[in-house]
């Protein structure tokens, strides 16, 4: 009997109902309904372009495509040869394509990917890039111009596909170079989606409406997988396009009686602020909508239901989960239904000995929403500094074990070494464990998660560094709350060589590391020389400088 | 003196969406050069502009701008249209 891959999940809900709709691909152009069973014909066609193009089992093909069906088709083509698809962030029309093709040498050639699937209109001079890599450039305009003309030889007959085979990549933040693949096995990806879809109740009556990119965990995962393994329904718009009508999100729910939806925080506050006066939506079909990716606050959900309270919705449609690719995604989720729990903390016992004490009347207080129950499954631990069990009323790193986590980190056996201590993973977040729940609250290490998207600090300061006119060494970055967005804002500090006048500087710092690593860093201060604080050990202090620039900004405003 | 009215207009929304002093901006300014103006905040802009005039700003266009006086001529050439 064939072992259960995702490709043969798929399969079934075809062959179980041919008509069965997938996923509502919205674009400009209108919304294209694609059935499971168009779905593996079309990847069935570009499988037997991949396959004479020389792609074949555990082969990697990174998947660089605008929002367009072609991303579903090209994603699958390459997983019905045995291949290793990845999807990976498209340009911004601002972004240098120069740099941003330039910038991927360094991951292909450290990886030895061969195989590239993108546009032929953003790829002028790609071959520059990669002379002395064997590196093969397919382009989905000949792919879709050989397939109507009949041009394109059928696929090979499909390989045997173990559950232990590597499904697909997910890669890291970072600069393109750094950025990690996380291998993910279909028996991994299968386990999780059980698991997940068992917690949330969530089956083939389902439908998610999403607008998250498919290169980051929570649109890869929550949205595509979870409605392609379950034989659920999709409905999937523009990121690009979302960000600028964010309540195209609503319309979508209530024209397609969405059941599920995942927002990272900032965006429940976009959604809430874009909405008219008067304008009303029907969200009853919502069963939840889930805030994911970056630390939830409750005031996000205070603005939704306030804006939409009276839409069909209530405090039990709001949820939370924790969720990381290393895990394919979910680690814990609260309950579907039921308000979120949250606890007050008092801020001085948190930030001077990591306490966990509730606040009494009058003390400081932080108000931290629970990311609910672990899956059935996952062991959660709460480590100490020395890698022990925390005791219980403190936070510290929280480590997982799981039957679901990443095969490794693609061509990092040091890394995957260094993360992976006895089947347990290192998240490098903080937080603790409270009447069965799980509490998150930051980063133990420099990552900084802005709109959702993860970046590191050091990653920063290097792309920063390189650019003409600043001091050496003299750069610090990172991330300061901005509770208007919801989010965390990027900030870089630096000390200028004296060469370049100051506007100037700041403009060419923005839009290099906007080149390099698709950020907009929102605040750039050119400070005078010798200014920045460095720690005893003399390296640039990150929290010094942070805590220095809050106060003078608090002074200033 | 429409044009003076639309860049009053979005000074006092790119002021009020970005929490910087209206007067620092000019027609030259561009997002790089004022703090916190990234794609999401500029759709936030978008909005506040559309909502204080009451009007409709055109998508393909609104996001692709060199600087403000563009976009002020966007926001003149709208409101006349209106």
């Amino acid at each position: 009997m064939q072992q259960r891959t995702i490709l043969s999940t798929i399969e079934g809900h075809a062959a179980a109902d041919p008509a069965r709709v997938f996923c509502r691909f919205q674009t400009g152009a209108g919304t294209e309904a694609i059935g499971y069973a168009d779905l593996l014909r079309r990847a069935e066609g570009f499988a037997g372009a991949f396959a004479a193009a020389g792609i074949g089992r555990q082969d990697t093909v990174i998947v660089i495509l605008q929002h367009r069906p072609e991303l579903l088709y090209g994603f699958f083509g390459a997983m019905r040869l045995g291949a290793v698809p990845a999807f990976m962030p498209f340009p911004s029309p601002k972004q240098d394509h120069a740099l941003f093709w330039s910038s991927h040498r360094k991951l292909l050639a450290l990886t030895g990917i061969r195989f590239i699937l993108t546009y032929r209109a953003i790829a002028a001079g790609i071959d520059e890039h990669f002379t002395g890599l064997d590196v093969r450039v397919l382009y989905v305009e000949d792919i879709l111009e050989g397939l109507a003309a009949g041009t394109v030889p059928p696929a090979p007959p499909a390989p045997a596909i173990a559950p232990e085979d590597v499904a697909f990549l997910q890669h890291s933040s970072g600069t393109t170079g750094l950025k990690k693949g996380v291998m993910l096995s279909h028996a991994a990806v299968l386990r999780q989606i059980d698991r997940y879809a068992g917690v949330l109740g969530f089956g083939p009556g389902d439908v998610v409406v999403s607008w998250l990119p498919l290169y980051h965990d929570m649109g890869l995962i929550s949205c595509l997988m979870m409605t392609a393994v379950t034989g659920a329904e999709l409905v999937c718009m523009d990121a690009f396009e979302w960000v600028r009508r964010p309540t195209m999100l609503l319309d979508a729910i209530e024209q397609h009686r969405g059941t599920f939806a995942y927002l990272p925080n900032f965006a429940f506050l976009h959604i809430a602020r874009a909405a008219r006066p008067g304008q009303r939506w029907d969200l009853g079909s919502l069963r939840a909508l889930v805030n994911c990716s970056e630390p939830c606050k409750p005031q996000s959900f205070d603005a939704f239901l306030a804006a939409f309270g009276d839409c069909g919705i209530g405090r039990g449609t709001l949820q939370v989960c924790y969720a990381m690719a290393e895990n394919v995604f979910a680690v814990s989720q609260t309950t579907p239904g039921q308000p979120v729990a949250s606890l007050d903390l008092d801020v001085e016992a948190l930030e001077s000995e990591a306490r966990i004490v509730p606040a009494a009347p009058g003390r400081d207080s932080r108000q931290v929403l629970s990311c609910g129950r672990p899956l059935p499954g996952a062991e959660v631990r709460i480590l100490d500094g020395a890698g022990g069990d925390a005791a219980p009323d403190l936070a510290g790193q929280i480590a997982i074990r799981t039957d679901c986590l990443f095969t490794g980190y693609n061509h990092l056996p040091e890394l995957t070494a260094e993360k992976l201590v006895d089947g347990w993973y290192r998240t490098g977040d903080l937080g603790f464990l409270h009447a069965g729940e799980l509490y998150v609250l930051g980063r133990q290490d420099d990552l900084m998660i802005v709109y959702g998207r993860n970046y590191y600090a050091h990653n920063i300061e290097e792309v920063v560094t390189a650019c003409d006119g600043i001091a050496p060494g003299r750069v610090v970055a990172f991330a300061v709350e901005s509770r208007q967005m919801g989010t965390r804002e990027a900030v870089v500090l630096l000390e200028p060589d004296g060469t370049r006048e100051a506007a100037e500087l700041r403009r060419a710092v923005k839009a290099r590391v906007f080149d390099v690593l698709g950020l907009t860093l929102q605040h750039v201060e050119v400070v005078p020389r010798n200014s920045l604080v460095k720690s005893t050990a003399g390296k640039i202090s990150r929290d010094q400088n942070r805590r220095r620039y809050m106060e003078e900004r608090a002074g200033n405003g | 003196m429409a044009d003076e009215e639309s860049f009053r207009e979005v000074a006092q929304a790119i002021g009020e969406t970005l929490m910087v002093d209206p007067a620092t901006i000019t027609r030259a300014t561009t997002a790089d050069d004022v703090n916190g103006w990234d794609s999401v905040t500029h759709s936030m802009l978008v909005m506040e502009i559309e909502r204080r005039l009451g009007i409709q700003l055109p998508m393909d266009k609104v996001f692709d701008l060199a600087d403000v006086g563009e976009l002020v001529d966007l926001v003149a050439a709208a409101r006349s249209a209106g």
